[in-house]
């Protein structure tokens, strides 16, 4: 018994000590060490006289963009970039931001900015974010933080004088005005706006998307010709079918990646494509209806050329599919007022779940190919009935030209009032025989447009869509 | 020897988790702005807002004003100013203007006001329009789509704010005597209204899904209308005298209910508060 009071007499003692011996008496209390902290990593960011730069990667899917950032030690920040995104000009604004000590040091970005605008696309998964927790500062000066949300690495690095002139400038932001056909209900699929290149000197026209969000472009391929017939038609083409990430440095976009190819016994290197300017042209794609483009004019090492807004493109990797349909669901079909028509479509098969289908080159067991295009329907005894309409297809590019038969395939027995409306929906859809397959680069499915109503729909592969 | 061994680990153990304590505060959030600016928005915000109604404004973002997993932004610095006049114009002012107002506004306001630049994503993948706290908070959602003249926007925010505001009264006061009676059977519940229609939930006597699935919900919400709607007679309360239909008489029944609940509200407002909500309507409606 004694030992055990002697045992715990020392542990008390032991205790009694260790608590005796507070830190605080030789260190300054938590909150000083938290605010002098806080003040250094203000004293660094506000210390470069240019500021600083990042080539800001919100995913690793896309590319980057050039950022400037000037901190001021009166708690705001002036971010410089190259971005504007429809009537939100993010090129030059002035926020606030706070240092917080939380598990670290923190960087937020406390009002609407550019990284915010980033982080808020696709309805928030795109992968931007506006709180850093800092990690570093390196021995060569960049500061290192980390993404909070996703962990991602962002760095600082400081500016030079003339860094500012490196920023786009307006021309480039009203890139995204080659999207006129793209309804905004499609917005948190991308940004998405097909040109084409026309080098007069060679009569070359270079077809390309750019998903001006996620900075990816695309270049389908080449043929020769300016107008749409003529490069349509061209049995001197190639296929490139070449995608990079890109940036845009001085008013330039810049593929990450190298594109290359060679027409008619020329090469072609797209490894930078100058964007200045800025004017409109206007094409007519079906019927009377003038559509403007938005054209730009410039130089480059493949030569002197236009890029112009466009439809139509030389080629397209919307393919047969031969062990499945691409699926629009009702809901993703909109007409020329961008408003669904699922409405309607639900209107002729009550009560049931409606998905549009379409098979292009769809293998069936007897070793036939069937093109077939309409709706399947399920019940609520998850029974699925197909009304499908057979056509005959032809390609020219991107443009694809479907001739409906008259016949059905159908697995019910439809009344003739279903039949009509049914065929009067399928007719709506694809007024005017045709339909333009752009390509949405950051879903890999694709929007069919209809240049003689201005309908739209989205056309999913079955793989993707299971 | 063992004895030993036993009473020195025990007190090691024990030293090492009181150390421990002591340092934990290290990693304690510390939230607020280390750097304060006092710009003219800041001065505004204290003296219309801060001292006047005791009511803070938080535009700058701070996490913890969500919910983890809530993913928001903040709004734009120069929206913060247009918001701000808008519920001084849709909700403070029309409390001013009628009797008694002021006293209930100051003595019921939140204390804390949030603006977020964009709407509520969720984890799930929804979205959440508008949302407050137990009455010491409420938060206004899509402040960067201002836009005053906007009908879709507008109604978002005087919905939200109104039915927000609603609930102090039922949480300070309970809700009229037998509310919850009125269209006891119309109930759903918190996991399961929103596989309602607007027209359903008419039918069982509610202004929208979402008020049948409480009745602190349903008085909230029946506020909300009330005050904001332009139509609400025509769309909640006016029945159709030459009924036919099924549809048109579960119809007409459902806004019979609606009709015997905004009667026990508006007395309600006008016993516990002294606010009458016909005045404060007719204020509401003056601005739209």
């Amino acid at each position: 018994m004694k030992k055990t009071l002697l045992y715990l007499s020392l542990c008390s003692t032991l205790l009694l000590t260790q608590c005796g011996f507070d830190d605080s008496a030789q260190l300054p209390s938590v909150e000083d060490r938290t605010s002098e902290a806080s003040a250094n990593l203000i004293d660094l960011l506000t210390s470069p006289s240019n500021g600083w730069r990042t080539s800001y990667r919100p995913n690793n899917l896309g590319g980057t963009f050039l950022i400037l950032m000037d901190f001021n030690d009166d708690g705001q920040v002036r971010i410089q970039s190259d971005v504007i995104a429809g009537d939100q000009d993010f090129r030059d604004q002035t926020i606030t931001y706070r240092i917080d000590s939380g598990q670290g040091l923190e960087l937020i970005l406390e009002t609407y900015g550019v990284f915010h605008y980033f982080f808020e696309q696709q309805q928030t998964t795109f992968g931007g974010d506006f709180e850093f927790d800092f990690v570093e500062e390196s021995s060569d000066g960049t500061l290192v933080f980390r993404s909070k949300s996703d962990f991602s690495i962002f760095v600082l690095e400081r500016a030079g004088a003339t860094d500012a002139s490196l920023l786009s400038g307006e021309d480039v932001g009203r890139l995204t005005e080659g999207n006129f056909f793209q309804t905004p209900n499609l917005i948190s699929l991308g940004n998405f706006a097909p040109y084409n290149i026309y080098i007069p000197n060679d009569d070359v026209t270079i077809s390309l998307t750019l998903d001006l969000d996620t900075r990816r472009i695309k270049v389908h391929g080449a043929a020769l010709g300016a107008d749409r017939n003529d490069f349509l038609n061209s049995a001197t083409n190639v296929e490139i079918d070449i995608f990079s990430r890109y940036t845009i440095i001085d008013d330039a976009i810049q593929p990450e990646s190298a594109i290359n190819f060679s027409l008619a016994g020329k090469n072609y290197d797209l490894s930078s494509i100058p964007i200045a300017n800025r004017g409109t042209a206007t094409d007519i794609f079906c019927g009377s209806d003038v559509d403007t483009l938005v054209t730009f004019s410039s130089s480059a090492s493949f030569g002197n050329f236009t890029m112009e807004s466009n439809l139509a493109q030389t080629h397209s990797s919307f393919r047969e599919n031969p062990s499945g349909a691409y699926f629009a669901g009702g809901v993703f079909i909109f007409d020329e007022n961008d408003d669904f028509i699922d409405e309607r479509v639900q209107a002729i098969f009550p009560d049931e779940i409606v998905a549009m289908q379409w098979y292009y080159g769809f293998e069936l067991q007897d070793g036939g190919t069937l093109n077939a295009l309409g709706f399947v329907t399920l019940d609520d005894f998850n029974i699925a009935k197909f009304y499908l309409r057979e056509y005959e297809i032809e390609q020219q590019g991107n443009y694809f030209t479907l001739r409906f038969f008259d016949n059905f395939i159908v697995n019910d027995e439809p009344s003739d009032e279903l039949v009509s409306n049914f065929e009067e929906v399928i007719e709506e859809i694809f007024e005017g025989g045709g339909v333009y397959m752009i390509e949405v680069l950051s879903s890999e499915i694709y929007e069919f447009y209809n240049p003689c109503n201005g309908y739209k729909g989205l056309a999913v592969p079955q793989d993707f869509a299971n | 020897m063992k004895g030993i061994s036993k009473y020195i680990w025990i007190c090691a153990v024990t030293v090492a988790m009181t150390s421990c304590y002591s340092e934990d505060e290290l990693n304690e959030p510390v939230k607020e702005p280390q750097v304060t600016i006092e710009t003219e928005l800041d001065q505004y915000i204290e003296e219309n807002f801060t001292q006047k109604w005791n009511m803070a404004i938080r535009y700058k973002f701070v996490d913890n004003f969500v919910d983890p997993g809530e993913r928001v932004t903040p709004p734009a610095l120069e929206n913060v100013r247009p918001m701000l006049d808008f519920i001084e114009n849709f909700w403070i002012d029309p409390y001013l203007d009628i009797e008694n107002g002021e006293d209930f506004f100051a003595n019921h306001v939140p204390p804390e006001i949030v603006f977020l630049g964009g709407l509520i994503f969720n984890g799930d993948g929804t979205v959440t329009l508008g949302t407050a706290d137990a009455g010491a908070q409420i938060t206004f959602t899509n402040v960067n789509a201002i836009d005053p003249e906007d009908e879709d926007w507008r109604s978002l925010q005087l919905r939200t704010v109104y039915h927000e505001f609603a609930h102090t009264v039922h949480q300070r006061y309970k809700l009229p005597n037998a509310f919850e009676t009125i269209a006891a059977a119309g109930y759903t519940g918190p996991g399961s209204w929103f596989v309602l229609t607007d027209d359903q939930a008419l039918t069982r006597g509610f202004v929208s899904p979402y008020s049948t699935s409480s009745p602190n919900e349903d008085f909230a919400e029946t506020v909300a209308f009330y005050l904001y709607d332009p139509e609400f007679s025509l769309n909640f309360v006016t029945t159709d005298p030459d009924c036919i239909s099924d549809d048109c008489i579960s119809e007409n029944d459902g806004k019979t209910l609606i009709d015997t609940k905004v009667a026990a509200i508006l007395d309600h407002y006008e016993r516990v508060t002294g606010v009458s909500l016909v005045s404060l309507r007719a204020a509401v409606q003056r601005r739209l």
